[in-house]
C-alpha cells in the first residue's frame, strides 16, 4: 500500500514533466491552404509526441487583431502567430524579437530571405520581428483561348514577360475584338483598392512617406488614374464596378493582374486555357504587389523556456517543411527555394510568380494603412466610375481625408 | 401608570408594524435580488466603467492616460463617425417604414380566416428568434459570389442573370442586401403586434364603416391605423433602436464596404475598438449613440403622450 502511494505521488510529480506541451498555433487560412496547413500540423504532432501543435483559424483581419489584442493583454494570446504582415504595426512591440545569430542556432537563415520581404521587420538595432515563410504576390492571369481567338501567341505573356506597358496595352487591344459587347479585355473591377496600390508603386508612389507623417500618393496616383482612363477610352478596362472572378472563369474577360490565390483554383477549372505570366510593367518603376504570412512570436507567452523551445521547435519544423505550404499556392520568401530545381519541377506555375519576388512591394508597416486605403477608394471611383472628379482633385481631397488619419495617429496613439 | 403602559403598547406595536413591513420589504428585495445583481454587474457597472474609459487614452496594448474630452472632441471632428450616423440614419429611415408596411400586411392577411395560416405565421415569426449567427451566416452563403451560392446558381439557371455577381459589390446591392434581410428577420415581431392589435378592434365599427359607405382604404386609414396607434408608436421606438444598433448584418456581409457605405455607428465602435485599439474613444462614440437615441425616445414619447391625451379628450 505504502509502495503504491509513493508510485502515485511520484507519478503525480513527474506529470508535468511528461505531459505534452500545447502551442496553440494562430493563423488566418480560412479558405482552401487551411487544409495544406492541417496537413502540416498533423505529421508534426505525429513525429514530436511531446509537444501538441493546435490550429486555431482565425479568418477575418480585425478578429484576428481583435483575439490577439485581448490575448496579450491577458496573457492568453497563442503562442505562436502566422500573422499576416499588413496586421502585424499595432503588435510589433509585444513580439519577442530575435538577432540572425539566435535564428542561425536555430538553423534558420535569415539572409535566405528575400530583402524586400524583410521591410519593416528589422527593429533599429538589426532585431527580426518575424520570420516571413511566403509572399503572396500579383501575377497575371490570362485566356489563352481568347488569346488565340485575337490571333495572339498564347504563351507570349510568359515568354515575353513581364510584358512592358505598350506590349500589354497592344495585347489588350487585340483582344477588345474577341471581347463581347459589355464587357472588357482587362476585367478587374476599378474600385479594387489592391489593384490601385499595386499600379500606384509601379508608377513611383507609395501610401505614405517614409516617416509616416504625410500622404505620398498624389502625383503617382494621378498618373495611375490617367492611364486607367485611357484604357476605359479605348474599351479596354471597366468603368463600373465588374465582379472579376466570374467574369474571367466565362471567358468574358482575358486579363486580370490578381493574386497567387487565385492560381491554384484556375488551374484546376480552366486547365489549358489558363495562362499565368508575371505581371506586367506599366509604369516606370519595377514593382509587384505582395503580402506575407510572417511567424511572430507574442513574448508574454514563451517568458516560460520549456513552453519558448517548443515553440521554436514548430517554428524551425515550418521552416525546414516550407515547400510543403507552398503547395497551398504562395510562393516562398526564401531565395534558396524560390529560385531552385526542385520548386520548379513541383510547382512550375508558383515558379514563374515566385521570380518576381525579388522586387516585390508590400504595405508600409503603419497600423492604419487599412483605414486609409479604405478612405482612397470612394475617390478613385468618383474618377473611374461616377466621372464627376478629375484626378486631381479626387487624389487632392483624398490625401486630406488621408492626412486627417495620419494626424489622429500621431496626435494619439503614435506618442 | 396606566400611561406607561399605554406608552409601552404603542412602542410594541410599532415595534410590530416595523418588523411586519421589514419581512415584507426584504421579501420583495430577495425576489429581486438576483436579477438586480445581474443588472448591476452586466448593465449598471459597464456603463459606469465605459463613460468613464471615454474621459481616457485606453488600449489593451498600451498605456492608459487621461486625457479629458479629448475623446468627444476628436469625435464631433470625425468626417466618417458623421458618414456612420449618415448611414445609420438613412438605413433607419428606409428600413422602418418597409418593416412595418410589410408586417402591417401580413398580419391583415393573418387576421383573416383561411386554411393554413397557421403555418405562414410560423414561417414570418420563427426568424425572430433565431440567433443571428445561423441566421447570417446562411445568408451569407446564400449570397455567396460564387456560381454555386445559392441565389446566383437559380437567377443564372432561371436566366434573370447572365453570370453570377458579387451581392456587396456596389453600396446599392449591399445595403439592399441588408434591409432585405434585415425585413425577413425581423417582421415577425410586428406582426405579432399588429395582430393582436387588429384583434382588439371592435367589429362594430368595420360594420358602422361599412353601412356609411367607406371602402376598404378608408377603413384602413380611418379605423385600423387610430385603433393601433399606441402599438405603431410603441414599434416604432422598438424599430429605431434595433435601426441603431445594426451591427450584425454589417459585421456579417460586408465589414463596413464597400469602403465604408455600409459602415453604421455601431459597427464604427467596434472598428475603432478593437481595429484601432482605441477603446476609450469607442466608448465615446457610444456616448453620442446614447445621445441621439435619448433625444429621439425623448420626442417619440411626447408624441406619443400628447397622442394618448388627444384620445383620451375625444
Amino acid at each position: 500500500m505504502r509502495k503504491l502511494l509513493v508510485f502515485l505521488v511520484v507519478l503525480v510529480l513527474a506529470l508535468p514533466l511528461i505531459a505534452k506541451i500545447q502551442i496553440t498555433f494562430m493563423t488566418p487560412l480560412s479558405g482552401a491552404d487551411g487544409a495544406y496547413m492541417d496537413q502540416i500540423i498533423q505529421k508534426f504532432n505525429e513525429t514530436h509526441p511531446d509537444i501538441e501543435i493546435v490550429h486555431l483559424v482565425v479568418g477575418s483581419s480585425l478578429e484576428y487583431k481583435q483575439k490577439l489584442a485581448t490575448g496579450i493583454s491577458t496573457k492568453s494570446a497563442p503562442q505562436v502567430l502566422f500573422i499576416r504582415k499588413h496586421d502585424m504595426p499595432l503588435f510589433l512591440d509585444h513580439f519577442r524579437t530575435f538577432t540572425k545569430e539566435e535564428l542561425q542556432k536555430l538553423g534558420i537563415d535569415i539572409d535566405d530571405i528575400y530583402p524586400s520581404v524583410l521591410e519593416g521587420l528589422v527593429t533599429k538595432d538589426g532585431k527580426y520581428y518575424g520570420i516571413p515563410i511566403d509572399v503572396w504576390i500579383f501575377y497575371m492571369a490570362y485566356r489563352k483561348d481568347n488569346f488565340k481567338k485575337a490571333d495572339l501567341d498564347p504563351d507570349l505573356p510568359l515568354k515575353e514577360g513581364p510584358l512592358n506597358r505598350e506590349q500589354f496595352v497592344n495585347v489588350l487591344r487585340a483582344l477588345r475584338k474577341v471581347t463581347p459587347e459589355g464587357s472588357f479585355p482587362w476585367c478587374e473591377s476599378p474600385s479594387w483598392d489592391w489593384e490601385f496600390v499595386h499600379l500606384l508603386w509601379q508608377f513611383g508612389g507609395d501610401i505614405l512617406t517614409p516617416d509616416f507623417k504625410h500622404p505620398a500618393f498624389k502625383e503617382a496616383g494621378i498618373k495611375v488614374l490617367k492611364f486607367l482612363q485611357e484604357l476605359q477610352k479605348e474599351g479596354l478596362y471597366p468603368d463600373q464596378p465588374i465582379d472579376a472572378g466570374p467574369t474571367f472563369e466565362s471567358g468574358a474577360g482575358s486579363v486580370l493582374i490578381t493574386g497567387i490565390w487565385t492560381i491554384n483554383p484556375w488551374l484546376d477549372l480552366l486547365g489549358d486555357d489558363f495562362g499565368y505570366a508575371p505581371a506586367p510593367q506599366l509604369g516606370t518603376t519595377k514593382s509587384v504587389f505582395g503580402g506575407s504570412h510572417v511567424i511572430a512570436i507574442p513574448k508574454v507567452m514563451v517568458e516560460d523556456e520549456k513552453t519558448f523551445n517548443a515553440v521554436m521547435t514548430w517554428v524551425k519544423y515550418l521552416w525546414d517543411h516550407a515547400i510543403e505550404w507552398y503547395a497551398a499556392g504562395q510562393t516562398p520568401a526564401r531565395k534558396s527555394i524560390a529560385e531552385s530545381e526542385e520548386f520548379k519541377e513541383k510547382f512550375p506555375h508558383l515558379y514563374v510568380a515566385a521570380q518576381q519576388v525579388s522586387y516585390v512591394k508590400t504595405f508600409q508597416m503603419f497600423p492604419y494603412i487599412a483605414e486609409i486605403l479604405a478612405e482612397i477608394v470612394p475617390y478613385i471611383e468618383e474618377v473611374l466610375i461616377n466621372k464627376s472628379m478629375t484626378p486631381e482633385e479626387a487624389m487632392e481631397e483624398a490625401e486630406m481625408v488621408a492626412q486627417e488619419i495620419i494626424d489622429d495617429y500621431w496626435a494619439t496613439v503614435g506618442e | 401608570m396606566a400611561e406607561k403602559t399605554d406608552i409601552l403598547m404603542e412602542k410594541q406595536l410599532k415595534k410590530m408594524r416595523m418588523k411586519r413591513i421589514l419581512k415584507r420589504e426584504l421579501g420583495a428585495w430577495g425576489f429581486l435580488l438576483p436579477h438586480f445583481f445581474f443588472f448591476v454587474l452586466f448593465i449598471v457597472i459597464p456603463v459606469v466603467y465605459g463613460f468613464v474609459m471615454s474621459f481616457y487614452r485606453w488600449s489593451l496594448l498600451g498605456t492608459t492616460r487621461f486625457v479629458g474630452l479629448d475623446n468627444y472632441v476628436r469625435i464631433w471632428n470625425d468626417s466618417r463617425f458623421w458618414q456612420s450616423v449618415k448611414n445609420t440614419v438613412l438605413f433607419a429611415i428606409i428600413s422602418i417604414p418597409l418593416v412595418m408596411a410589410v408586417s402591417m400586411i401580413f398580419a391583415l392577411l393573418l387576421k383573416k380566416k383561411w386554411y393554413g395560416k397557421l403555418w405562414l405565421l410560423v414561417a414570418f415569426v420563427s426568424p425572430t428568434f433565431f440567433s443571428s449567427v445561423g441566421v447570417l451566416t446562411t445568408w451569407r452563403w446564400i449570397f455567396s459570389s460564387a456560381p454555386n451560392g445559392l441565389l446566383n446558381y437559380y437567377l443564372t439557371k432561371l436566366g434573370f442573370l447572365k453570370q453570377p455577381i458579387s451581392w456587396f459589390e456596389t453600396p446599392a446591392r449591399a445595403w439592399a442586401c441588408i434591409i432585405g434581410v434585415t425585413v425577413w428577420w425581423i417582421i415577425g415581431f410586428s406582426i405579432l403586434l399588429y395582430l393582436g392589435a387588429l384583434q382588439r378592434i371592435p367589429p362594430e365599427q368595420y360594420e358602422a364603416a361599412k353601412i356609411d359607405g367607406a371602402g376598404p382604404w378608408a377603413q384602413f386609414i380611418h379605423i385600423t391605423l387610430p385603433w393601433m396607434r399606441n402599438v405603431l408608436f410603441f414599434d416604432v421606438v422598438r424599430q429605431v433602436l434595433l435601426a441603431f444598433g445594426l451591427f450584425d448584418q454589417v459585421y456579417f456581409f460586408t465589414a463596413g464596404g464597400p469602403a465604408g457605405s455600409t459602415r453604421t455607428m455601431v459597427y464604427y465602435l467596434y472598428m475603432v475598438g478593437f481595429e484601432r485599439q482605441q477603446l476609450g474613444r469607442a466608448a465615446a462614440i457610444s456616448w453620442y449613440m446614447f445621445i441621439i437615441i435619448f433625444g429621439f425616445a425623448l420626442i417619440n414619447l411626447f408624441i406619443l403622450t400628447k397622442s394618448i391625451r388627444g384620445a383620451e379628450g375625444e
